[in-house]
């Protein structure tokens, strides 16, 4: 027990550590080369030879970075929630139909709006996308608290939420069909995903509701390792299992919805950081697993985005793409070395 | 220390099946009305389907009762908070648990959920029951393993010690020998025997392993044609109640019990006599065995066409079989039995 301990110790030392570096890495890479001494005099002492270069690193690196720290934290925690709640190891953050509640809320703004009012310039970082975003998140998760209310039976529940999603995804199809091109555009560069239109104005509010995700999910730390061991056992070591799912499905909800609304739906990190965690952890404790995930999740999400700015290149590629490909071969590795899967659920 | 006749498990006209939404439901069993007493180890027995893991459910409280009433503790079990039942009232599902990275000690320090913080943080006395739970179930040298690993049987013993951990009064076990092998299953009954036994702990425990449960429970709660008939093993038997409630099978095979040795067995249609001498009783008795599965009748000398005869030579058994004068000597009832199919 001890030894774990020890063990864990260094781990979490090792890796904030690899964080810290990955977050300094992250403010360096981007199309306008700073070196890293005039980097540290601007963090430090707050001075540059070049004050355009302040600009940079403060409105447009430093909300990223921090951005992609978040959107790490929340959808790997929300992923892991998930996974245990549904006793299934690919569950994830948008198992609940987040994203798609989201995409529909942003899609009947984008482009529902427009079929009433004559065409406008339409901009991703105003409060009214993030709102639909949420909007349409909130209710899907609405749904699905009333679904659970009632409805005991956890596969069940994970049916009707894929169902709901498929819902939301056709109402979307058919707001596409009947869109302006330009619109289209933009709603397709939404669901692309992307760390950088978050401003540091928006920065204390992302963290703020992100905080309160998290601390729901630590108040249920408890309630998440019994549901490890199935809702009858949960039951009988005092658990009450509804109660508890609500209150996850509420975490989650904050986690990913707010991600969603800030960034756009975010692939496969909610998947498989979980996995990664308890791999390298080496436990199935959420005691240490909901740190332990938001710390990679942040790792994750932060080499992505320096993946996606393509050093050495002014372009930049979708974050969403860069996700999936980091993420896919990591499902793909626990599917193929899970093949009992129909003795999980 | 065991305790006396202290009511702990009361069933009141109890009527226990599933509900259907939102109409009475389909009723198993009931009303039954029974008690289980302090110290005492329940097999509860009955044919599939009859309500065995339905009742265990309910008096669990995972399950609510159609009609009547369940107390515990000489309260009303409907009165009792979720957390406060954790405390008194520990549940081992047959369900396979597979948890990915879950170490066996780390599944027995659950166990004290109930009586932990909003943290789950393990005081030192709480280590300390841990410990004991592994001792008891002899899970030390498994501790660090992943419950992945291990076998049925080390899984089964690591889900009882998780709740002993729980450290309740009561234990309620749905079908705990259930894929076990012979051995296994005995070490898990034998388990829960002294945990009765030396600890006072009320244990139920669902099972279809009459041999085991006959010997090692203090009473039987079979269910039969939607009541509870009750006893010690031996009164079940010697009332005929588990004979009666055992015999049929839906398909229409007739199984007897022997009231000797409380075993049962597929009652056989039995058409040819014949007869059997032997000086050792255990080679009458196995050799009887073999004769009657191939469908001989064993009788009289005099009534008998065909003679067996079975003694030792050289530390070896011998066996004699004489039909008409013609005598042969085979080594083993495998080759017996093999003959006998070829001359009838």
């Amino acid at each position: 027990m001890t030894r774990s301990r020890s063990r864990n110790t260094i781990l979490f030392a090792g890796f904030t550590l690899l964080l810290l570096v990955c977050f300094m890495a992250d403010l360096f890479i981007g199309s306008v080369h700073i070196a890293i001494g005039d980097l540290l005099s601007i963090i430090f002492s707050g001075k540059s030879e070049q004050p355009e270069w302040i600009t940079i690193l403060w409105d447009f690196r430093f909300p990223r970075a921090m951005t992609a720290v978040f959107a790490g934290i929340s959808l790997s925690l929300a992923g892991l929630q998930m996974q245990t709640v549904f006793r299934n190891p690919l569950a994830g953050p948008y198992v609940l139909g987040i994203s798609s509640g989201a995409s529909l809320g942003v899609a009947l703004l984008v482009m529902g709006a427009v079929m009433f009012l004559p065409q406008r310039e339409f901009h991703f970082q105003t409060w009214g996308v993030i709102a639909a975003a949420w909007i349409g998140s909130g209710a899907v998760m609405f749904l699905l608290l009333l679904v659970s209310l009632r409805i005991k039976d956890i596969m069940t529940i994970l049916i009707l939420g894929i169902l709901f999603g498929s819902i939301t995804i056709a109402i979307v199809s058919i707001l596409q069909y009947f869109t302006h091109e330009a619109l289209l555009k933009t709603f397709i560069v939404w669901t692309l995903g992307s760390l950088g239109n978050v401003t540091r104005g928006q920065l204390p509010v992302l963290a703020g509701t992100l905080s309160a995700g998290v601390l729901l999910s630590l108040v249920c730390v408890k309630i998440l390792n019994t549901l490890l061991l199935g809702e009858n056992y949960a039951r009988s070591m005092g658990v009450g299992v509804t109660t508890g799912r609500i209150l996850l499905f509420i975490s989650t909800s904050i986690l990913a919805g707010t991600i969603t609304a800030f960034c756009g739906p975010i692939g496969f990190i909610g998947i498989a950081v979980p996995h990664i965690g308890r791999l390298v952890w080496k436990t199935a404790d959420h005691r240490v697993l909901i740190p332990a995930v938001m710390i990679l999740g942040a790792i994750v999400l932060l080499i992505s985005d320096m993946i996606s700015q393509l050093p050495g290149s002014d372009r930049v590629l979708p974050i969403n793409s860069v996700t999936a490909l980091l993420g896919i071969p990591v499902v793909v590795w626990i599917v193929v070395r899970n093949r009992r899967f129909a003795n999980i659920s | 220390m065991r305790q006396g006749r202290e009511n702990i498990i009361d069933l009141h006209r109890l009527e226990f099946g599933f509900r259907k939404g939102r109409s009475r439901g389909h009723s198993l069993a009931g009303p039954v009305s029974t008690t289980a007493f302090g110290g005492e180890l329940i097999a509860v027995m009955g044919r599939n389907g009859s309500g065995k893991s339905t009742l265990l459910r309910t008096i669990s409280g995972l399950m609510k009762p159609l009609q009547g009433e369940i107390q515990i503790f000489n309260s009303p079990l409907a009165e009792y908070s979720r957390k406060q039942l954790a405390r008194i009232m520990g549940f081992v599902s047959t369900e396979v648990v597979r948890v990915p990275g879950l170490r066996v000690s780390d599944l027995v320090a659950l166990g004290r959920y109930p009586h932990t913080n909003w943290f789950g943080k393990l005081s030192s006395s709480d280590h300390e029951v841990v410990e004991r739970a592994l001792d008891l179930t002899s899970l030390q040298a498994l501790r660090d393993r992943d419950l992945e690993e291990l076998s049925d049987g080390e899984r089964q013993r690591a889900m009882i010690a998780r709740t002993l951990a729980q450290d309740t009064r009561i234990l309620i076990l749905d079908e705990p020998t259930a894929f076990l092998d012979l051995s296994h299953r005995y070490a898990i009954i034998d388990l829960l025997r002294n945990l009765a036994l030396e600890h006072g702990k009320t244990i139920l425990y669902s099972t279809h392993d009459l041999q085991i449960a006959l010997q090692q429970s203090d009473k039987i709660w079979l269910i039969h044609e939607q009541a509870i008939l009750e006893g010690a093993p031996e009164d079940m038997v010697l009332s005929g109640k588990l004979r009666d409630a055992l015999r049929h099978t839906d398909s229409g095979t007739e199984i007897e019990m022997d009231l000797q040795t409380g075993e049962f067995a597929v009652k056989r249609m039995l058409h040819h006599n014949i007869s059997l001498s032997s000086r050792s009783d255990e080679l009458r008795m196995w050799t009887n065995k073999a004769l009657e599965r191939n469908g001989f009748k064993v009788v009289e000398n005099k009534e008998a066409s065909i003679h067996v005869l079975v003694e030792t030579r050289d530390g070896h058994p011998k066996w004699t079989i004489e039909k008409n004068d013609k005598r042969i000597e085979l080594n083993s009832i495998y080759d017996l039995s093999l003959y006998l199919r070829t001359i009838v």
